[in-house]
């Protein structure tokens, strides 16, 4: 009698339509689809790291946009390293360690916490991304951490301990800085940095804002007005760079700064740097020589998109999708606003973003970490988006109600992108309110990984097992000052086609990326040759190569091309 | 006749009981299923919950009526609640399949979850029940383009077009297909002529630039953008638009105040704004921006009267410190404004706006010298705002520096082409000088740019009577 009871009780609630209750009031499950392409490893691994915005009671705009991850060699033993930048707390006492982690890989498939010999676990301040690059030329990796108040540059010595010397480097910046990258805007062999910062903002001018459903909530950049410039510094030599944003002409634009990439968009031979800016128009800046650059992103086609207005421009990453020779953009934006994908045309960018297929696939959800990488080693480039919101909406997918699922698109022939099912590669979709995202192949397999790192809680590490993976190639770009070539361009043959790929580590959104030249070759097993396009112009021929292997490329070593010039 | 009924069909006693419970169970439900109880939609703000009380006690004392759940349907949509929106609406359209309406309704929400398909099939739907509401076209083929069915789309907004001749989203939804597909001459050619009857669209402006930088017309192209920078679709929906009346809550109402402000409509917006003060007497932001409403109004001692007190107890406020020199500065006391306006420096050395006030202030006192230092650092600390531009060269013509004056004014028409008063400024400066010919270009050109500028009839004047005297 109970059992038909409660049957019956379950009828009525059917047909008299039960009321909706709270919680996750969003389809969560698993949508059917394929086998997953990632697993989550991150504590079975051994990182132990959560990430704390530091919210208490008061809505501060930094407490919803952080932390950063890098991945990266930090002892020069053949695997990446990851640091992951915590946020902290916002009016800590000064000196109080923001709580970043750094951890060894080890090489055996796990992760070992180093954070305190390391010296990165006394930095203070309150955190957002991270560079990487060899700004003094000994052959190791130091790292640039960003954050709300002074930037930090922890110079390493070579074994993974890290000394801070920002003062003497004379690059804390100041005002509230998000992503960064190492370049060299000149060609003088030095890594020079440049800071995209967000907006002009302190405690004192935060207000109260609500969301559409009436709940306080975190503010957007519009309501307070308030953007600002961006921050270049020329490496010098000798350990100290100068901030030339002024001079260089960077300072003649203002905008709420989040992602960055350096490119050479225009093919000119000179590195040109696009902002994502958030809520104002997008920067490209270009590269006139001498240091100096002007503005030219609503000319170029990037400022806004064919939808506009300005739109919510975060993470960014630079690629050729086509196999036109010439880097295409993406931009990850707000829900409701698609991505931005800008197609390369030499003269200008045009908005493909329908064409490619991802005008109506990207805009349900909020993307910061991105990258266009090749994860199923194809040859074609995939794209991963790592999202969260930043600000409520009564449908909720989690308990944490900014938490979304990440996606994850397929890239397929002509360029264009399909959704990956289950939804973001993985058995069940991952939902927490992420960040950035890092890319890089943390074991040496030939699969792009991804470290996630998701705001108040524990960050993903997206370990690759994509089904029958194609075969792939590996190139360690070195230059002649032994370091990673940064802003070296590859041109590689597979079979009759030729992937343009590049030497980068800074791009997605707070992060640091693999800077190893991953390409994927399907069924080829063999590149018959690298052109490596220095960053002085001068182009060096490599290889062949056979597949499935990580190589190293180190300049002089190959064969010069002809017609290749200083 | 129970007995010959269903529950002949159930043999035990304890089943029969369950189905009689079943029975009374569903009589007592109502006439369908219910709508969703306010109360479980967590903390409300007391408008919102009262608003969806009533829009749900109306449901449910008559659940067949479509229209009821459709009014729930936007009172859910308009304060956030979209799933419950989406049902509502689902419901509506089941009990009345003949309004098109909360179908419409319906549709946008779906497209905004990613749904195209079902929300392109409930636009055929809509379509077929209403041919001539115009906005139904274009989204259909704003969505079409979204999937890449440029053909199709193309269709969508001709119908659009034939539907409302006058409307946007006919014609530049066309010039979005050409552009699609590379038909940029084509893009061009539509953009202009629609353009020519609606030269204020800056969004159509945008799309022109970017047809015009493809064809390779780069200073055409400069222009269009430049203007078009800020331009989005803002095309006219009815039945989108009737959502907003059931927006409630605070933030609906701090919306709808500082919108009135934007208006100018200040005792309107200060009306509204004393009643949120009065329901968040605690709320000391709010105080502020009340006060700020005052000064402007130009009402400065009744803004002095609620921001004075505010700055007693925390001088570092600098939002009412702003407030305070603006309405000083609106008085004409300028003495007052510019102590306000000082301190708002000291407090934000490099914010834009304080620096712009203190120049203004400057001016108006004749010391012009530091007006135009101060007007300086506004154009460095906020390089977007064409104003320290504009009033720098005003500042400079006044002391006959033509040639650096003329420079400012370009500057300003740089940050924004329509600038009327820059291309004034400049024929000024030509007229000055005795360039009559180049004053008059810049005097059709502010005409064009700003039409009704109204100090143009006076600059004529002024220009066409000393270039009599030159003659």
């Amino acid at each position: 009698m109970r059992r038909a009871v409660v049957l019956i009780l379950a009828l009525t609630a059917a047909a008299c339509g039960a009321p909706a209750g709270r919680g996750p009031t969003a389809d969560t499950s698993a949508a059917p689809g394929g086998p997953a392409w990632f697993e989550e490893a991150a504590a079975s691994h051994g990182i132990t790291f959560v990430h704390h915005s530091g919210h208490e009671t008061r809505h501060l705009l930094p407490e919803i946009i952080g932390g950063g991850a890098a991945l990266f060699d930090m002892d020069g033993d053949g695997d990446l390293d990851l640091l992951l930048v915590q946020s902290g707390r916002l009016g800590a006492p000064a000196r109080t360690p923001a709580g970043h982690r750094l951890y060894r890989n080890r090489g055996d498939g796990m992760f070992e916490d180093v954070s305190e010999q390391s010296g990165v676990a006394t930095v203070s301040g309150y955190g957002m991304g991270v560079a990487t690059g060899d700004y003094d030329n000994d052959g190791d990796v130091d790292l640039y951490l960003t954050g709300f108040g002074a930037n930090r540059l922890l110079q390493n010595d070579g074994h993974g301990h890290f000394v801070d010397v920002t003062t003497a480097a004379a690059v804390a910046g100041s005002g509230w800085s998000t992503s960064a990258t190492f370049v060299d805007i000149d060609g003088d062999g030095r890594l020079d940095l440049f800071v995209a910062r967000y907006l002009a903002w302190s405690p004192e001018v935060e207000r109260e804002c609500y969301s559409l459903t009436g709940v306080v909530d975190y503010c957007s950049p519009k309501n307070y007005d308030a953007p600002t410039s961006d921050l270049l510094f020329h490496n010098d030599g000798h350990g100290t760079f100068t901030d030339i944003s002024r001079a260089a002409g960077i300072g003649a634009a203002i905008g709420n700064g989040l992602g960055v990439i350096a490119d050479d968009v225009n093919g000119d031979g000179r590195v040109d740097l696009f902002v994502a800016n958030d809520g104002t128009p997008n920067h490209l800046w270009i590269n006139q020589g001498n240091s100096r650059f002007a503005e030219s992103a609503l000319m170029s086609g990037v400022a806004i998109d064919q939808d506009g207005a300005p739109k919510a421009g975060m993470g960014v990453h630079a690629a050729d999708v086509d196999d036109d020779g010439d880097n295409d953009l993406i931009v990850m934006n707000l829900d409701t606003e698609s991505d931005s994908f800008f197609r390369n045309e030499g003269r200008f960018f045009a908005d493909a973003t329908t064409s490619v297929g991802l005008r109506i696939a990207s805009r349900r959800f909020t993307r910061f970490g991105t990258a266009l990488l090749d994860f199923n080693n194809d040859g074609r480039l995939d794209l991963y988006e790592a999202s969260g919101r930043v600000g409520l909406q009564a449908e909720t997918f989690a308990p944490d109600p900014y938490a979304e699922p990440n996606l994850l698109f397929r890239g397929v022939t002509g360029g264009g992108f399909e959704e990956v099912q289950p939804r973001g590669g993985t058995v069940q979709p991952l939902i927490a309110t992420s960040r950035a995202a890092a890319f890089g192949d943390v074991d040496n397999d030939g699969g792009i990984d991804i470290v996630v790192v998701n705001r108040d809680a524990a960050p993903y590490l997206l370990h690759n097992v994509v089904n029958g993976r194609g075969h792939w190639l590996m190139l360690r770009v070195i230059d002649s000052q032994g370091r990673d070539a940064l802003g070296a361009s590859l041109s590689i043959a597979v079979g009759a086609r030729t992937l343009r790929r590049d030497v980068r580590t800074g791009y997605s959104y707070l992060a640091a990326n693999d800077p190893r030249v991953h390409v994927g070759l399907g069924d080829v097993t063999r590149v018959e040759g690298v052109t490596v396009r220095w960053v002085d112009g001068t182009r060096e021929r490599f290889g062949p190569f056979e597949a499935d292997r990580i190589v190293e490329v180190r300049r002089g070593k190959g064969t010069p091309e002809t017609g290749s010039k200083p | 006749m129970l007995a010959n009924g269903p529950l002949a069909m159930v043999s035990s006693p304890q089943a029969r009981a369950s189905f009689m419970l079943f029975v009374v169970l569903v009589a007592g439900c109502g006439r369908g299923p219910a709508p969703p109880d306010p109360a479980a939609l967590g903390e409300l703000d007391p408008a919102v919950r009262s608003l969806l009380d009533e829009l749900t006690a109306s449901v449910n004392a008559d659940r067949a009526d479509g229209g009821r759940w459709g009014r729930l349907a936007m009172g859910f949509e308009a304060n956030g609640f979209l799933v419950q929106a989406s049902d509502a609406y689902v419901r509506s359209v089941a009990l009345d399949d003949r309004d098109p309406r909360s179908r419409y309704r319906l549709a946008l929400l779906r497209a905004r979850r990613g749904e195209v398909g079902t929300a392109l099939a409930d636009l055929d739907r809509v379509i077929a029940l209403d041919p001539g509401y115009a906005p139904a076209r274009w989204r259909q083929g704003l969505w079409l383009l979204d999937r890449g069915d440029t053909d199709q789309a193309e269709a969508a907004f001709q119908a659009a077009a034939q539907a409302a001749p006058g409307d946007a989203g006919g014609p530049v939804g066309l010039a979005l297909v050409h552009l699609s597909k590379r038909h940029d001459a084509e893009a061009a050619k539509t953009l202009e002529t629609f353009l020519a009857a609606h030269p204020g669209d800056r969004y159509a402006l945008q799309l022109l630039g970017t047809a015009y930088r493809r064809l390779g017309r780069d200073a055409d192209a400069q222009f269009a953008l430049t203007v078009g920078a800020t331009g989005q679709p803002a095309w006219a929906d009815p039945w989108s638009d009737e959502v907003s009346q059931y927006r409630r809550g605070f933030p609906a109402m701090l919306k709808e105040a500082t919108q009135l402000g934007l208006e100018r409509r200040f005792d309107a917006a200060i009306t509204l704004l004393k009643k949120l003060v009065d329901l968040r007497p605690d709320d000391q932001p709010l105080r502020v921006y009340y006060g700020g409403m005052y000064a402007a109004a130009g009402r400065v001692a009744e803004a002095a009267a609620i921001l004075d007190p505010i700055l007693a107890a925390d001088p570092s406020q600098f939002d009412a410190t702003m407030h305070l020199a603006n309405g000083y500065l609106l008085a004409g006391d300028l003495d007052r404004s510019a102590l306000y306006a000082t301190r708002a420096l000291a407090l934000r050395p490099s914010n834009a706006d304080a620096a712009k006030l203190r120049g203004m202030v400057n001016w108006q006192q004749g010391r012009l010298r530091e007006a135009e230092e101060f007007l300086n650092a506004a154009a460095e600390a906020d390089p977007r705002d064409p104003m320290p531009h504009l009033w720098s060269g005003m500042i400079l013509g006044q002391q006959s520096r033509y040639l650096e004056a003329r420079r400012r004014f370009e500057l300003a028409l740089s940050k924004n082409p329509l600038l009327g008063d820059a291309l004034i400024g400049i024929a000024d400066t030509f007229a000055a000088t005795g360039a009559f010919a180049a004053a008059e270009t810049a005097l059709e050109r502010a005409e064009q740019a700003e039409p009704g500028n109204p100090k143009l009839a006076a600059a004529r004047q002024r220009i066409g009577t000393a270039a009599q005297r030159q003659r």
